[in-house]
């Protein structure tokens, strides 16, 4: 056996903790209003960045945390389940332990207390797809991926667009940086962006999944409540079915992305085949549950009054985002393909 | 954390010993695909069964009191692991070991216990499981093989149908009716019923794979002891829900067994020239997410549940693997199509023979065992709580 699979203290007490947080200072009034203001809530930002979440997977000689991915898996569902609409998952996940493990003396210094803080707030462009992040416009820094390397950028060094994105509370940006810009100065060391890219994918991958878990719980409420035909319609097997299907699509990803957290904090050998396992599945998940959602929530989840359609709409961004299921199964099918008995590197230890 | 570091390096001295031991004592001829129910091979898969007692291994789940080792779900998925990936065949007496020993612990009086669980441990006596009947599927409790009560007796009258192993089992687990005038769920008893009692007839069904696995059991006026029921008479209901929980939990396959396919669709892959085909890749790589989610989900399972019991969540594993392994199973019929359409070579041939019967098979496991709908009834009614429909 290998992982916690999130069963253990530390992570089960980060995520409770998050859960708290939230169901005081993120009800469904504040996540409504990030999705018609339209701009970053930069009180709950404050709030959330007090609790050093986004220093969670620093040393403690940093000022961070010092926990592990593993630890920190369940936490990230609780962002996605809670629906709040910050730039919290890229910047925990992946930017503060990428600029500790892969930055220069003066890139820690100058970027890693603001940022572990909340008073600096980050973006990355690290898997997501093109030059695009999600709070590009709002980060005073940004992780950007160019030529299968790092660089990290201040606000002074990119400029950013607002483009489409299915979830507009999300903030997506494209960012463009003059190339004269990018020199050895804001290039991360080797070995920066494959570690980077694990993490990206690994930390989507729970957000995802903790999306789907709120969008299957409103179904399963309603479900129980909403009456036709003198009973409730969670009584008929067609209903039953269409979200048993959904628990089980969603049930079978959450614990891939766990033993994605911990196969890359572990350094294993399988690190980027689980990262693809747990994003694929999230993707599927968050498909499946998003169409029986909205399927048995019938009209009033079709409505823009009713809060199914923020959790909805986010899915689909982060479904695609991070490497959508048809790239991260092309990369297993290839890995499958390329496997010898014994590489490790689909299914260790066998 | 110091206790997290001990289990770890527990778990892992567990691993290599299992390991090794199935790499010392499993016999080569019982690796090789082929028939496992010829008299020959049972024969050897006897004897092998017994082996696995000698070593000590034969059911390290059971309670050391009844001559198991006592161990928990996570050491007994790695056993299954490594008997598994070594290639071992499939366990002879599993309703014995898996339902019947367990059941017994449960229920059974010790008069009961003594005089069948070594029995069971020793593989001296197979088990089949007698539940279907051909009107009482889904709907289990209908069942009408019925039980009459003469004296110290049951005189049993009925059928059974979809019985695995029936051909060779010495021992069956039945449902039977023994109160035809009570509420369906409250006239049901368990009954432990000798196969060469006079009165049985086993008939095997020829299957859409060609293959005889599973039977037809008839019962005309067989006579069985009173003292043969498990827990009191007509409480066979709630005597067999447990048993069904145990036939759908962890710890029966791990998806070490799935590897193995996995490689051989991927060689499939490259010899029918799909090797660098996106859509070919793309379905080689969701089998190798679902047999990973299959694995993630075991594991998560087992790190959640810490006394090995396990509730009505068990229903995802058992739906998650049928539907698995037919997908599975389905890509390979594809690629050996293609693959007989460019080559004549005979162990091309033999293998597609060999993967249709398995293909076959696996769409008979999204119906036994509780059928996927069932499961989809017991997910949405037990799991997420949803009402009950009007029956």
């Amino acid at each position: 056996m290998t992982g916690s699979y999130g069963a253990d203290e530390t992570s089960v007490e980060l995520a409770t903790g998050l859960r708290e947080f939230f169901n005081e200072h993120c009800g469904l009034d504040r996540v409504r209003a990030a999705w018609s203001d339209g701009s970053l809530d930069l009180a709950l930002w404050g709030e959330v960045a007090a609790l050093g979440f986004t220093g969670a997977l620093a040393s403690e000689e940093v000022g961070g945390l010092g926990v592990q991915p593993e630890d920190l898996v369940l936490a990230i569902e609780e962002i996605g389940y809670s629906g709040a609409s910050l730039p919290l998952v890229d910047t925990a996940a992946v930017v503060v332990p990428i600029i500790e493990r892969y930055g220069s003396a003066e890139q820690r210094a100058s970027f890693l207390p603001g940022l572990i803080s909340g008073e600096r707030i980050a973006a990355s462009t690290v898997m997501f797809g093109g030059d695009r992040a999600m709070f590009a416009a709002e980060a005073d820094v940004l992780l950007l991926e160019r030529d299968d390397c790092l660089h990290l950028l201040d606000r002074r060094q990119f400029s950013t667009v607002e483009v489409h994105s299915p979830d507009p509370a999300s903030r997506l940006a494209r960012v463009s940086v003059e190339s004269s810009v990018l020199s050895d100065a804001t290039r991360l060391a080797a070995g920066a962006t494959d570690d980077a890219r694990g993490r990206a994918v690994w930390a989507a991958s729970a957000l995802l999944n903790g999306v789907s878990r709120r969008m299957l719980e409103m179904t399963v409420d309603h479900a129980k409540t909403r009456e036709q035909f003198g009973r409730a319609i969670g009584s008929f097997q067609a209903v039953k079915h269409l979200i048993a299907d959904a628990w089980v699509a969603m049930e079978s990803s959450r614990p891939c992305a766990w033993y994605a957290a911990h196969a890359c904090s572990q350094g294993l050998a399988d690190a980027a085949a689980a990262a693809s396992v747990a994003k694929a599945s999230a993707s599927d998940a968050a498909r499946v549950v998003g169409d029986s959602a909205l399927q048995v929530h019938g009209g009033i989840g079709f409505t823009w009054e009713h809060p199914l359609h923020f959790w909805m709409k986010r899915g689909k961004l982060l479904e695609h985002a991070y490497g959508s299921r048809g790239f991260h199964l092309r990369s297993l099918g290839a890995a499958m393909r390329d496997d010898q008995q014994g590489s490790d590197a689909v299914f260790p230890g066998l | 954390m110091s206790a997290l570091t001990e289990t770890t390096l527990d778990v892992a001295t567990w691993r290599d010993e299992v390991r090794g031991w199935l790499k010392a004592h499993l016999p080569a001829d019982l690796t090789e695909p082929g028939a496992l129910t010829g008299p020959e091979a049972l024969h050897r898969r006897r004897a092998w069964e017994r082996e696995l007692y000698d070593g000590g291994y034969a059911a390290i789940h059971w309670p050391k009191e009844y001559g198991g080792r006592g161990m928990g779900a996570a050491h007994r998925m790695i056993f299954q692991e490594e008997y598994e990936r070594i290639g071992a065949p499939p366990r002879l007496n599993i309703q014995g070991l898996m339902l019947v020993g367990p059941t017994l612990m449960e229920h059974g009086t010790d008069a009961q216990r003594q005089r069948w669980l070594d029995a069971i441990l020793r593989c001296e006596q197979v088990w089949c499981q007698g539940f279907s009947e051909p009107d009482a599927g889904s709907d289990l409790a209908s069942l009408r093989t019925a039980a009459r009560i003469e004296g110290d007796r049951y005189i049993i009258n009925g059928q059974k149908i979809w019985t695995s192993g029936a051909t060779y089992a010495d021992w069956m687990f039945a449902l039977v009716r023994t109160n035809p005038e009570a509420p369906k769920h409250r006239g049901i008893s368990a009954v432990l019923i000798d196969m060469r009692t006079p009165g049985i007839s086993v008939r095997p069904i020829r299957q859409i794979n060609g293959r005889g696995t599973f039977s037809e059991v008839f019962f005309d006026n067989v006579e069985v002891p009173v003292a043969n029921t498990i827990g009191a008479v007509d409480d066979g209901w709630n005597v067999a829900m447990g048993a069904l929980l145990l036939e759908r939990g962890i710890g029966r396959r791990s998806y070490v067994k799935y590897v193995p396919l996995l490689r051989t669709l991927s060689s499939l892959t490259t010899s029918t020239g799909a090797g660098r085909d996106g859509a070919a890749l793309e379905e080689l790589g969701t089998h190798v997410m679902q047999v990973s989610k299959y694995r993630h989900h075991v594991g998560r399972t087992l790190a959640e549940s810490s006394n090995g019991a396990f509730g009505p969540e068990a229903s995802l594993n058992k739906l998650f693997w049928s539907e698995m392994e037919a997908a599975l199973y389905e890509s390979g019929m594809k690629l050996l199509n293609d693959l007989s359409a460019l080559s004549d070579d005979s162990a091309v041939l033999d293998g597609y023979g060999r993967w249709e019967a398995e293909y076959w098979h696996a769409r008979a496991t999204r119906i036994f065992a509780g059928s996927n709908q069932i499961q989809k009834n017991i997910i949405a009614e037990r799991v997420l709580g949803l009402p009950k429909e009007k029956r």
